[in-house]
């Protein structure tokens, strides 16, 4: 026995009295109450420390925050729990608390205390309860048990004994409380006792439950085989081989690319520019994407939730989420389910198209809805001057006659390609992108004429304000902003506002897939030969930033060479600032403005001629927004 | 510090799709600190068509007149006088040329080429010339004085006497 | 060897590339020996001309000399040993395949050492297969090694292989316009990609031009690599580091050249097939696919091999 012990005990005192240096006898033995009601040993500063492990009475902070956020929940739960009386969840509760650690094991006086705290919940909870029996039932106390000793002491005539179930509850609530602070040491300063309350709450209403997740909480993510397997030996789980992936780069700012754990760079812009993988696929089928400025909007196979968004939210395009009533977010960072008024539960969503500030939707009952901007009529209702967009709940629904087909956003118009092959539009005319012979806006889908009438278009495409499409002989046309020669125009017309054929010369042959940006346009023939015409990075080399008429690039930059003869391009993406490609074989090529890393290449250097992005999976399809990109795979087989 | 040159003002305008993309938005407010602007006024507003009109007139007969105008109507937009020495000139280098392609291959740190979608879409506006400061101010901030900020504010300004608010993004001067 | 009627119109055949597919254990040298020996005892067995009679003058040179024709000792099969011998043959390969490796060989026969040299020049690509256990690691990082590291495998999925192969084909990329000395902001960077793949100006260090796991059955995986440059302990050492990559231990199990240049491992002849026939028929259809590898505009002949490499001097 050393003078630390006796040491230490004073210490405690002090630190439990405080408010004086020389303590008085009074002072020592309220002190000393104190430590013996709330006793739980730990050191707690002072300038002492413990050299060995002998027991000497300490407070800490937690059993004191224990006391305090005990009663006001208290009587509440013991209500539940009365009026459930669901004496099972008890037995179960007690072969769990034989387990594990001593926090299970009270000792004498906390048990004393633990009858004195049922005693004021009995007053409590008999004061609103309503039913005579009940309260009978909380009133009918064995005066010979050990744990109402401190009771019968403290009393006065006004305290009350409470009955043995009573006790019992709130036994195990303390239990369940100390456990609970064991468990989560980490919860924060500022709302404690609500945390606290909720957690123990949570594990009351799951009690089965909770015994499992305690003892197997070690364990988590290995499925433990009941049988006796040997816990680090488990075997991990597989995944299947033709699941499809999902690869996400570019400008991480917006939260387009979903829920990523991004290091911030210089000046702590986030961008990723190199393909990371993100786990959304692996839950959700998705069957068709887009990316729109600063958001995603995916079409997942479903029975509930079938469309998913994450990114830019200022123009609700993404569908109103406000955690907050009244506060809708501006961006969300994570993928979240947009809720859509489907009329019937079990309709799909065929395709989605994504602009600056809007999202088009495609069901298979042939029905589009748009969410999003309307400032220019692009989601095909009519424009309300000075509309707030960012609180904006409605869901437009547009249905064509002849059932549409495809959908296609520019940054600020809209397209729909019907069934029969026939085009119609809405939105931002001032370029003459809508086609419909003016320059003003559109707020109902309107039929697209000029050259296109009678012709079956397959596709449309737009990333800016030019717009290409492609009917099924294989023969372009053209529409909207030529400032840079887009068209093929003769004159220095910089707007056309109704479609044109394109004059491609005989040579290109048949042309299966187009795209634009917003300065050039992209075009690929059966022959797998891939066209560029137009301003900007064409694809051709620093040195050639401008063609007047389509040059093709060389197919060996697409990995066609002598001993890959077979490997054609098989489909042309563009968005404003870069192309894309895809071959034959499932490899990804890319080109164009690299500022934010949207080219996926390792580097944010511009490119000048198309190079292959290391995916490491088969690219079946991309989406490219203004500046991010995402790539649906599959496995190399 | 004192500085003997007067600061001189400009307009400069955040287009609405700037304004709805928080990035850019911050980001080109932080370029604006970073080159030594002073905020004087800061206004967000929905510029109405004759605003628009009265603004653009001396593009009334381009062919890009309408699709401005249509632009600048869409959505809420911000306009602030910035201050500093050479204010015009500093920011017009600032933004780079107007035609964002261009600009992407000419100039690609400048604030065009690195927050334009397109050539309309071209993140900001600045003023050209003192007149047309004069102009534009009197159409964007009409309650804005000239004669009131040359005689009070500015020489705070000048000396340094300023407090700078975040939430509103300005510059207020104080007395002393 | 019917069809034959002579041996030396058979050997005079015997001129060009030939593709064999070189079985694992064997070292190149005594693949090569095997396939001579093989065709000369070939060549010998279907008819070999007859031994070169001897013109013999004798007799008092006074008087008329006596002539006789015997024959010749040696010229004598018996003599000086069999008509066809493997020094006969003229014999180069193209690359040199480990011991370990198997697969595509290319080798040129006689007037073929010209186009082998010719190929290598090219800096032809070479696809190989590289099969690898999970688990284990050997002293020598091949399979028949002694095992110095046993571990768990069972973690390691598709998704992580392939990040891993991405991240190695990505950081080849660019060590790719590092070794071609190019910026790959610059035109000279483009002229040289339009001409074709870029190829590293030294011929010692190994590029990787594409790799992808073509097939995980755990413990085992196949890794398909086109590479230039490369070595048999390159390879071992490659599926070697893949293995502590993915946070475990691999080895090699085999190596196999599938593909060399555009000589495909259909093409290869397997050693059961080393005979005269086969081989003449390989040649035969090697050379055609030469002579449409040779014609197109982006492949170096000698001379413009030369001439590049003055004008290298030259600008050096």
């Amino acid at each position: 026995m050393s003078q630390d012990h006796i040491e230490l005990f004073f210490n405690a005192i002090r630190a439990r009295g405080g408010w004086c240096v020389n303590t008085t006898p009074r002072h020592f033995s309220a002190a000393y109450n104190k430590l013996l009601m709330h006793h739980c040993v730990k050191s707690s500063g002072g300038n002492v420390e413990p050299l060995d492990k002998t027991a000497i009475l300490f407070t800490t902070r937690v059993s004191l925050c224990k006391f305090e956020d005990m009663l006001p929940n208290n009587d509440r739960k013991l209500k539940k729990l009365l009026n459930d009386e669901n004496t099972d969840i008890e037995e179960d509760n007690i072969t769990c608390l034989e387990m594990p650690p001593n926090y299970f094991v009270l000792s004498e006086f906390s048990e004393n205390a633990v009858a004195l705290v049922a005693a004021y919940v009995v007053r409590m909870v008999s004061k609103r309860l309503k039913c005579h029996e009940c309260i009978a039932a909380l009133y009918k106390g064995n005066i010979n048990e050990n744990r109402v000793l401190l009771i019968i002491q403290k009393s006065r005539g006004g305290l009350v004994i409470p009955a043995n179930d009573v006790i019992t509850v709130c036994h195990k609530t303390e239990l369940i409380y100390r456990q609970v602070l064991n468990d989560i040491s980490e919860i924060g300063e500022n709302d404690f006792s609500q945390n606290l309350a909720l957690s123990v709450f949570s594990r009351l209403s799951h009690k089965n439950q909770t015994n499992c997740a305690l003892y197997s909480k070690r364990y988590v993510g290995v499925n433990v085989k009941p049988e006796n397997v040997d816990p680090f030996m488990a075997p991990y789980s597989e995944s299947p081989k033709d699941q499809q992936r999902l690869y996400v780069w570019g400008m991480a700012e917006h939260g387009a690319l979903g829920d990523l754990k991004i290091r911030s760079r210089e000046r702590q812009i986030q961008f990723i520019y190199r393909p990371v993988r993100l786990r959304f696929s692996y839950s959700h089928k998705i069957k068709d994407l887009a990316c729109g400025y600063g958001f995603t909007v995916y079409a997942v196979e479903s029975n509930q939730y079938k469309l998913f968004g994450c990114g830019l939210n200022t123009d609700s395009q993404i569908g109103y989420h406000d955690p907050r009533k009244g506060h809708p977010l501006g961006l969300i960072l994570a993928t979240v389910p947009i809720q859509l008024p489907l009329k019937e539960p079990n309709t799909k969503i065929k395709a989605v198209a994504a602009g600056r500030a809007h999202t088009l939707v495609l069901t298979n009952t042939n029905s589009v809805y748009a969410l999003g901007s309307n400032c220019y009529g692009q989601c095909g209702r009519t424009i309300i001057e000075n509309e707030d967009f960012s609180k904006l709940r409605n869901v437009n629904n547009i249905t064509l006659d002849d059932g549409i087909s495809k959908i296609i956003c520019g940054q600020d118009h809209s397209l729909f390609i019907t069934k029969t092959g026939k085009v119609y539009s809405c939105g931002w005319g001032a370029d003459g992108q809508t086609g419909l012979g003016h320059y003003n806006n559109e707020s109902q889908p309107t039929i697209v004429g000029g050259d296109i009438k009678g012709e079956k278009i397959v596709k449309v495409v737009s990333s800016a304000d030019c717009v290409l499409a492609l009917n099924d002989h294989g023969e372009v046309f053209g529409w909207g902003n030529s400032e840079y020669g887009q068209l093929l125009l003769d004159s220095d017309k910089y707007q056309v506002n109704i479609p044109r054929k394109l004059p491609l010369s005989k040579g290109i042959g048949k042309i299966t897939d187009i795209g634009t940006t917003g300065s050039a346009c992209i075009a690929l023939n059966d022959e797998g030969v891939v066209f560029v015409w137009g301003f900007g990075i064409l694809g051709k080399g620093p040195e050639m930033n401008q063609s007047h008429e389509p040059t093709p690039i060389p197919s060996i930059l697409f990995g066609r060479n002598q001993y890959n003869p077979e490997t054609r391009v098989k489909y042309v993406y563009s968005s404003v600032f870069h192309m894309a490609a895809i071959t034959s074989e499932g490899n990804l090529y890319t080109w164009g403005k690299n500022k934010w890393g949207q080219l996926g290449l390792g580097h944010t250097k511009d490119q000048y001629f198309p190079l292959q992005v290391s995916v490491g999976a088969a690219v079946k399809r991309v989406s490219c927004g203004v500046d991010h990109m995402v790539a649906l795979c599959i496995p190399y087989q | 510090m004192t500085s003997v040159k007067p600061l001189q003002l400009t307009l400069a305008i955040m287009k609405p799709h700037v304004v709805s993309s928080p990035f850019s938005l911050l980001d080109i407010r932080r370029t604006i600190l970073d080159n030594g602007f002073y905020v004087v006024r800061s206004k967000r507003q929905t510029i109405k068509l004759e605003q628009a009109e009265e603004f653009y007139r001396e593009h009334k007969t381009k062919f890009f007149y309408n699709r401005l105008i249509t632009f600048m109507t869409s959505g809420p937009s911000e306009a602030y006088i910035l201050a500093r020495e050479d204010a015009i000139s500093v920011w017009r280098r600032l933004m780079g040329p107007t035609k964002v392609f261009q600009c992407q291959l000419s100039n690609p740190d400048s604030i065009r080429a690195k927050h334009g979608l397109t050539d309309t879409r071209n993140a900001t506006h600045g003023s050209d010339s003192d007149e047309s400061v004069h102009k534009e101010v009197s159409i964007m901030v009409p309650q804005f004085c000239f004669d009131h900020w040359k005689q009070t504010e500015e020489p705070r300004f000048r000396n340094g006497r300023v407090q700078f608010n975040e939430e509103q993004f300005l510059h207020f001067a104080y007395e002393n | 060897m019917n069809s034959l009627s002579t041996s030396e119109k058979a050997f005079k055949l015997l001129n060009g590339i030939v593709c064999l597919y070189k079985p694992a254990g064997v070292h190149l040298s005594g693949c090569r020996h095997s396939l001579l020996l093989k065709l000369t005892q070939e060549l010998n067995l279907c008819g070999v001309r007859p031994p070169e009679n001897r013109v013999v003058i004798s007799g008092d040179t006074t008087k008329e000399l006596n002539v006789k024709v015997e024959s010749s000792y040696a010229d004598n099969v018996l003599v000086v040993g069999p008509r066809y011998q493997t020094q006969d043959i003229k014999c180069i390969w193209t690359t040199h395949l480990g011991k370990r490796v198997s697969g595509v060989c290319v080798i040129g026969l006689n007037k073929g050492t010209k186009m082998v040299r010719n190929l290598q020049n090219n800096y032809p690509l070479r696809t190989y297969h590289l099969h690898g256990q999970l688990g284990i690691m050997t002293k020598n990082m091949y399979i028949d090694g002694q095992i110095v590291e046993k571990g768990r495998f069972d973690f390691v999925k598709r998704e992580n292989v392939d990040k891993l192969m991405s991240t190695i084909q990505a950081s080849n990329q660019k060590k790719m316009f590092e070794l071609a000395n190019v910026d790959t902001q610059t035109q000279t960077a483009y002229d040289l990609a339009t001409k074709g793949l870029i190829r590293p100006a030294s011929t010692k260090i190994p590029l990787i031009y594409g790799i992808k796991c073509i097939s995980l059955d755990l413990p085992n995986f196949i890794i398909e690599v086109n590479v230039i440059n490369e070595y048999e302990s390159y390879l071992l050492s490659l599926v070697h580091e893949i293995g502590l990559k993915l946070r475990c231990s691999a080895t090699c199990t085999a190596i196999r050249c599938i593909r060399y240049s555009s000589f495909t491992i259909q093409q290869a002849l397997l050693m059961k097939h080393w005979n005269l026939q086969f081989v003449l028929e390989n040649i035969r259809e090697c050379n055609s696919s030469y002579k449409k590898m040779s014609k197109l505009p982006s492949f170096i002949t000698e001379q413009s091999y030369f001439e590049s490499n003055q004008k290298l001097t030259s600008v050096q």
